[in-house]
């Protein structure tokens, strides 16, 4: 593809929605460690509708929390300030990307089980290898292949070649879009990251989750995202749009030192956290 | 080509128009900066002139962003505000952290950590701490300041599962609290990847007024004194392993000598001190070759350094003028880590006493056999006894009836019949010492044998000025003995007790009912003189045959004694303080109860 089509097809995708400014200003909000529980509570708060979205997960089975949170701001100290914040960011990237009208190209329903699994199980990942903030591991996995729709909505037409040339030639998605469009649904995730201002942490996975060696900023997580949607893909838990396994880069895990232990308690537990984590599906 | 009149015309209008639409611009930026605050959606008017909702939107759109960036731009200078002041914050807390590594103790540790967060992060009431860890669960055990309230919201917090959310969660948290305090912190304890501890600390702080920075720094905070926790246990622990391997070879009974790759003795407990009767400073960091009658064990060690310390098991015999020591020595090496040869380690025991024992026992056990001898040829002395013994006294008898009255004899007569009744006293003794233990065995209360013995010895012991008192406890039960035998056991021990005792002393003889360590009950006899005791080196042979230290002495009388409670099942021992007296204990078994329904007809 030249040069100026693949400009073009950039201009397009800079016009997706930006980030609601709530959850541009949380972000800005836990940046800052002086910021109070009371600051967070305020603005989550200006917009109702994902403050009782926030609340209801908090309350879910997907934490597990001993007692009912009456308030957000008591959310923020009881899970952490990053956790909300990531919270406001799974439920609005929900909200964004749902149901656009339009005709779908691939199996949304089987998409967002996709990257439910992949976040349950980098989440669980993450408590075993010890990274530092699970939520964030879960939102990371959750909102890893969110190019797929931006391209299913933005360059609609270039993207029915992508999907049919994956069913006729049994082709991994990233490797159909960059034969189609000269870029994959992990570039538009580098695109869309920097354009939404996600912290550095989160963006990498989006963009590296299929080349976890090239991660500068998190190469911990982007490793946990990458394993996690290889495991999603063995165990068949949703469907990202294609039938395939992609490689597993051995180098990008080797850190993690999982023993087949380990991998049978992944497997053997993930279908019922994933059950837990369900409630985010039922949200959109 | 000049341009047409039109087209200037138009040009001039444009330009009006240009600046008219800039003064407009700049006017309505000025608006939008200065009235930030009006509600969207009213009229603006701008130099007398009603906008059209075009241009109003056009200034809401504008004042929406403006507001945006302006709110942004706050947020981000207050960041960078805030992050400089929690720069500051961390500078602190850092050398907050090396202050409680620098706590040695697991209660300076805690006292220190708690003092900071009040101090420095977050004001609190009670706090509690548990401990454990994520496999074997978690466990209270200390609280401070807690009210019974406080005691009370502690329980319910745990109960509710926060602290079980906290110890899965591995994270700091602040909750709504019950009770006086409205807000519960949570905080783990971390060392390395694992929970340690959780802080319960119940604050007047509301939840909502918490930041990052206070759960992060307080997080940290536990995290160092778990870390410094960790060191305390681990250093109490070394110490430990220290003090116990130091109080083993302290309180070991056999000697302990270790010597260095140089021969130079670095270790010699107490016991080994004892034994070979030397003192620390004699011969700790000397060689052992250093005191000549050491020599052979220095040899020993020596050798067995050359050998690279292999292990040796032998005897060795000290002497010294005509004293022998006998000691039993096992060598080995004193390794390091790398098994590399560091030094020798003797562990000797003094067999002195032991070899001693055992000449004893193979000695009566000749005895044994001499006893059975002599028991048969006793009784063939005894006769010829009586003979010589009925001669002499005739033969006494008549030099009394001399005319000087034989003056020049008697005292060698006399000293014959003495002779002869010691002959005749050994002789007894040693027939009673060879019977064949048959007892005829009698139910009666020991008291009874004390008192009948004491008053057949009444008359000498008033007859040197000597006091014999019984306190007697009546409701002993009684025994099973043979009532002869243990007379003469008795009488055995109130003789030697008034031989030991000058004029004034005083023999008192107690009885009663006593329990062993187990709880079985015995009658216990004591006889407690105020004589001249028997030194520490006799104790243990007193019982032996042929042991006394009188120049009339038989040495017979105790190990009869000790046969013959042996006999009845019973137990003899001495305890004696040199100038002081000597107390004999006898413990016998009480008559069982069957035997008292025994029918009396036999
Ligand atoms: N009550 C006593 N006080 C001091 N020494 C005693 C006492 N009883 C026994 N002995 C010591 O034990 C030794 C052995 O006693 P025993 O066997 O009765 O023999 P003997 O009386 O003939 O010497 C005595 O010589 C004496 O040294
Ligand atoms: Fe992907
Ligand atoms: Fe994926
Ligand atoms: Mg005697």
């Amino acid at each position: 593809m030249e040069k100026s089509k693949l400009k073009e097809l950039v201009a397009r995708i800079e016009k997706l929605p930006t980030l609601p400014v709530v959850v541009t200003r949380i972000n800005a909000m836990v940046q800052n460690p002086k910021t109070s529980a009371r600051e967070v509570g305020a603005a989550i708060a200006t917009d109702p509708s994902l403050s009782a979205k926030v609340l209801r997960l908090v309350n879910s089975a997907y934490f597990g929390f001993p007692s009912q949170i009456s308030s957000v701001s008591h959310a923020t100290t009881i899970l952490g300030f990053n956790a909300i914040h990531n919270l406001a960011l799974s439920a609005t990237v929900f909200q964004l990307f749902h149901d656009n009208g339009a005709e779908e190209l691939f199996d949304r329903r089987a998409f967002w089980e996709h990257s439910l699994g992949v976040g349950v199980l980098a989440r669980m990942l993450a408590e075993k290898v010890r990274y530092p903030d699970k939520e964030e591991a879960f939102t990371a996995g959750l909102i890893h292949d969110v190019g797929k729709i931006v391209l299913d909505q933005f360059v609609h037409e270039e993207f029915r070649t992508v999907v049919s040339l994956v069913r006729q030639n049994n082709l991994l998605l990233y490797e159909a879009e960059a034969q189609v469009l000269g870029l994959n649904h992990a570039n538009v995730g580098y695109i869309l990251g920097q354009k939404w201002n996600l912290p550095k942490k989160l963006q990498d996975p989006m963009a590296y989750h299929h080349a976890p060696g090239l991660s500068k900023y998190n190469p911990q997580l982007t490793g946990i995202i990458h394993l996690a949607d290889i495991f999603c893909r063995t165990l068949k838990i949703g469907n990202g749009g294609d039938n395939r396994v992609p490689p597993l880069n051995k180098e990008a895990v080797a850190d993690f030192k999982l023993t087949s232990a380990d991998i049978e308690y992944l497997k053997t537990n993930s279908e019922k956290e994933i059950e837990k984590a369900e409630i985010f599906l039922d949200m959109v | 080509m000049a341009l047409d009149q039109q087209t200037v015309k138009s040009a001039a209008a444009l330009a009006g128009l240009a600046r008219q639409l800039k003064q407009l611009v700049d006017e309505l930026d000025d608006i939008v900066k200065s009235d930030f605050d009006r509600p969207a959606g009213t009229d603006i008017r701008v130099a007398g002139f009603a906008l059209t909702e075009r241009i109003n939107r056009i200034i809401d759109e504008a004042r929406s962003r403006w507001g945006e960036k302006m709110e942004t731009g706050r947020i981000q200078q207050e960041t960078i505000d805030d992050l400089s002041k929690s720069q500051e914050e961390v500078n602190n807390l850092r050398s907050l952290s090396s202050a409680i590594a620098l706590a040695q103790t697991r209660s300076e540790v805690v006292d220190l950590l708690l003092n900071m967060i009040r101090d420095n992060i977050v004001p609190f009431g009670s706090a509690a701490l548990y401990q454990g860890s994520d496999e074997m669960g978690f466990a209270l055990t200390d609280s401070w300041e807690a009210t019974e309230e406080d005691r009370l919201e502690i329980e319910r917090q745990r109960a509710a599962g926060f602290l079980d959310w906290v110890v899965k969660s591995h994270s700091a948290m602040a909750m709504p609290a019950e009770g006086k305090y409205p807000t519960a912190i949570y905080v783990p304890m971390k060392a390395g990847n694992r929970v340690t501890g959780i802080f319960l600390l119940l604050s007047p702080r509301a939840v909502e007024d918490f930041t990052q920075s206070d759960q992060e720094r307080i997080s940290l905070l536990c995290s160092q004194a778990a870390i410094a926790l960790e060191n305390a246990r681990l250093v109490e622990q070394v110490l430990q392993m220290k003090q116990y391997n130091e109080n083993l070879v302290l309180s070991l009974t056999s000697g302990l000598v270790a010597v260095n790759l140089t021969g130079m003795v670095t270790t010699l407990n107490p016991a080994g001190l004892d034994i070979l009767g030397l003192n620390a400073p004699d011969i700790i960091g000397k060689s052992l070759s250093s005191v000549s009658r050491l020599e052979p064990l220095a040899k020993l060690l020596a050798e067995a350094l050359q050998s690279g310390g292999e292990s040796v098991k032998t005897e060795l015999t000290f002497v010294e003028g005509d004293k022998k020591q006998i000691l039993d020595v096992n060598i080995s090496s004193v390794l390091d880590e790398d098994d590399r040869v560091t030094g020798v380690l003797g562990v000797f025991a003094d067999l002195t006493p032991i070899k001693l024992l055992e000449q004893q026992v193979r000695r009566s056990d000749r005895l044994a056999v001499v006893g059975q001898l002599a028991a048969g040829a006793a009784h063939e002395i005894r006769n010829p006894l009586s003979a010589i013994r009925g001669n002499i006294q005739l033969l006494n008898r008549k030099l009394q009836k001399l005319p000087d009255g034989g003056e020049a004899f008697l005292s060698r007569t006399k000293s014959v019949i003495e002779e002869v009744d010691r002959i005749n006293r050994i002789v007894g003794g040693m027939m009673e010492l060879s019977k064949d233990g048959r007892l005829e065995l009698k139910r009666v209360s020991f008291n009874q044998i004390l008192r009948a013995v004491a008053g057949l010895v009444e008359g000498n012991y008033k007859e040197a000025g000597v006091g014999l008192d019984l306190a007697l406890d009546d409701a002993i039960p009684e025994v099973m003995i043979d009532v002869s035998e243990m007379k003469q056991v008795i009488l055995n021990l109130y003789q030697n007790a008034l031989q030991a005792m000058k004029t004034n002393g005083k023999l008192t003889v107690y009885s009663g009912l006593v329990e062993d360590a187990v709880g079985a009950s015995y009658v216990q006899v004591r006889i407690a003189d105020s004589g001249c005791g028997i030194p520490k080196q006799h104790l243990e042979k007193v019982f032996a045959p042929f042991f006394t230290t009188k120049t009339e002495g038989t040495g017979l009388g105790l190990s009869i004694v000790h046969r013959i409670i042996e006999e009845h099942k019973g137990r003899i021992t001495v305890d004696s303080v040199e100038g002081e007296g000597t107390t004999f204990t006898i413990w016998l078994p009480p008559a069982r109860d069957e035997a008292k329904k025994e029918p009396q007809d036999g």
